[in-house]
């Protein structure tokens, strides 16, 4: 193993998370301490409500835990202003979302790009990164159409070229084969597998596929808020 | 930017139909108040115009002591010349010099109090709406001495018809009762009784004579400009002209015709009223698409937000969206309503028709049967602007609830 790939991305250390106070208290993480490495392919595995969306929150800077801290390549994430955690998670993050979350009025390729776009790259070079990107994918000839216009197969690619298209540090995938069928999911995981394989790209997935968790490198399982097997 | 406006453009009509529907309020909403007030300002244009034709101008000049108590003593000398001298004055059209006062009609049917006019018929022929009310005989001309044009109510009070004699009784200059022989030209009918009863039109020397003014003096000089807008710009000139002669003064419009004064006022209170009814409903409607448009969003915004893109940028966005929603509004009301007031500026609307050929007065003013709309772009532009602007202001509600989104709720 590389020095390299030895690298932590991610590290939680005793991470909780309390929703609401007192009686209707519900504690949704109960000190996770977990590390990933650069390069890792990660399924988060656990039952509803085991704490897989809230610790995908904490570790992609779109919520702040109780108590607890969160580190993103080394940088502590929880006391950060929210403009700087934008920041971090606009070059450092990338996002797959069950419901693949295209913005409806941008075409595929607009989509892809538009990470790129903020982060202020030129017109040109955002639009040959993703065309190769798109190529790589399948989605070639579909540049110019609209969410609406892909199957929802597509939309997730789509989705997929959004997240790995400014090469972040992490791409955290929320059960991104909940909405498609099997043949599907199996193509969207062969997709991600091929990213990690030839680009490097580091993955958390939290699922509910059994054939996603057997493939994939690392299997974390989640009960009642903290790891329970691993 | 260019992204927003291309974000906003294409996100206006994902919800085509809803886009339409705002569009649709906003124009009606503008081509409604275009009619209104165009339609309103037309009116009273008209009422003050032809007041202002009738009687005595925009701006009148006067003896100082005139306005308080009327009296053919009460002269503005050598009013040919200052008339001559009020013309050269830019934006003003013509000037008229009227002697004014009261006396007695007497026929052999009976006697009414009358209000006499010295007039210039050249001039009454080209500006005044009397002019053109003639029903019998003809309006006077220039070499019309001792003849009268007199009104069918009080023709039919005195049994009077064209080429019939009547005698008129007056004071004159030095307050000694005099009495004149005159003959019927014409008659008139504006449709005010007020009016029909009482004044009685002669030469401007016929007038002089049966007064017994001085050569060249009047009671009154009228000075009529080509923009009514323009009254109190040029009052101050006229006023300047007049600074040699101390006993001399001028009044606008609003002063010598109080009433025609108070009802412009009331007027257009009312349609302001109406119009902000009519612009609150409208902008409700704005504001309601607005809000539904950012609440069935809020799942676009936060993906936004959480792939890292600005809540000032979504801002932006929305607030795109709503100056191109109140933008088409406008071009299609405004087109709309500019075309209807153009269109009515040149035919006008018979207001005979409309009230089953009854004759309309304003506050003593006969008004024209034909009304035609104020066809004026800066007007438009004004109410295009107010109802863009007020739309903006609105579209500041649903932008500031563009970051009220919370982006912990996308992943599940």
């Amino acid at each position: 193993m590389s020095e390299s790939q030895n690298r932590a991305i991610v590290e939680t250390r005793n991470v909780t998370k309390v929703f609401g106070k007192g009686d209707i208290a519900v504690h949704a993480l109960r000190g996770v301490s977990l590390t990933i490495s650069q390069g890792e392919f990660t399924a988060m595995a656990g039952p509803s409500g085991s704490g897989k969306s809230t610790l995908l929150n904490m570790i992609g800077c779109l919520d702040r835990p109780t108590s607890g801290e969160v580190f993103l390549e080394g940088v502590l994430t929880n006391k950060l202003s929210g403009t700087k955690l934008s920041e971090l998670r606009r070059d450092r993050i990338g996002f797959v979302f069950q419901s693949y979350n295209l913005v409806p009025v941008m075409t595929a390729i607009e989509n892809a790009e538009y990470i790129l776009m903020l982060q202020g790259k030129s017109a040109q070079e955002r639009r040959s990164r993703v065309r190769d990107l798109f190529q790589q994918i399948g989605l070639g000839g579909m540049e110019n159409r609209f969410p609406n216009q892909l199957s929802g197969g597509q939309q997730q690619r789509v989705a997929i070229a959004r997240a790995v298209a400014a090469e972040p540090a992490l791409v955290l995938a929320d059960e991104p084969t909940a909405n498609v069928d099997t043949d599907t999911g199996k193509a969207l995981m062969d997709l991600m597998y091929q990213l990690n394989e030839e680009r490097g790209v580091t993955f958390l997935v939290s699922t509910h596929d059994p054939t996603v968790m057997e493939r994939a490198k690392r299997l974390i399982r989640l009960r009642d808020g903290q790891i329970v097997n691993e | 930017m260019g992204q927003q406006f291309l974000l906003a453009w294409r996100s206006i009509w994902r919800q085509r139909r809803r886009t339409l529907i705002t569009v649709i309020s906003i124009a009606f909403g503008l081509f409604f108040v275009i009619a209104l007030t165009t339609l309103e300002e037309g009116v009273i244009r008209s009422v003050i115009n032809n007041g202002a034709e009738m009687q005595a101008g925009h701006i009148t000049i006067e003896h100082e002591e005139y306005r308080l108590a009327p009296s053919v003593s009460l002269v503005v000398p050598q009013a040919d010349e200052l008339a001559d001298e009020l013309e050269k004055l830019s934006s003003v059209e013509a000037t008229k010099i009227l002697i004014g006062g009261e006396g007695v009609a007497r026929s052999g049917a009976g006697a009414f109090g009358i209000v006499i006019a010295g007039v210039e018929p050249s001039i009454e022929r080209e500006r005044s709406p009397l002019a053109d009310k003639i029903v019998e005989g003809e309006y006077l001309d220039e070499t019309d001495a001792k003849r009268v044009v007199i009104g069918s109510v009080l023709a039919d009070r005195l049994n009077l018809k064209p080429g019939k004699k009547l005698v008129i009784a007056t004071n004159d200059f030095d307050g000694e009762l005099v009495e004149q022989l005159f003959r019927v030209k014409g008659i008139y009918r504006t449709g005010t009784d007020e009016i029909d009863g009482a004044l009685v039109h002669m030469q401007l020397a016929s007038a002089r004579d049966l007064f017994k003014l001085p050569s060249g003096s009047a009671t009154q000089i009228g000075v009529i400009l080509n923009d009514l807008g323009r009254v109190a710009s040029i009052l101050p000139q006229v006023e300047g002209r007049l600074a040699d002669q101390a006993a001399l003064s001028a009044h606008p419009w609003q002063t010598i015709m109080p009433g025609v004064a108070g009802y412009v006022v009331v007027e257009r209170s009312g349609y302001l009223i109406m119009e902000g009814f009519l612009i609150a409903l409208v902008l409700f409607t704005i504001l309601n698409t607005l809000l539904m448009s950012v609440t069935e969003r809020k799942k676009e915004f936060a993906t936004i937000l959480a792939l890292g893109g600005s809540k000032g940028a979504l801002r932006l966005q929305v607030f795109f969206e709503a100056a191109l929603i109140a933008l088409l509004g406008i071009l299609v009301g405004g087109l709309a309503g500019a075309y209807l007031a153009y269109y009515y500026s040149l035919e006008g609307i018979n207001l005979q028709e409309l009230s089953g050929g009854m004759d309309v007065d304003v506050a003593g003013v006969a008004l024209d049967t034909t009304i035609y709309t104020l066809f004026s772009v800066p007007l438009l532009l004004l109410l295009c602007g107010a109802m863009f602007i007020a739309t903006l202001i609105l579209s500041l509600v649903p932008v500031s609830r563009v970051g009220n989104v919370s982006i912990s709720t996308l992943l599940r």
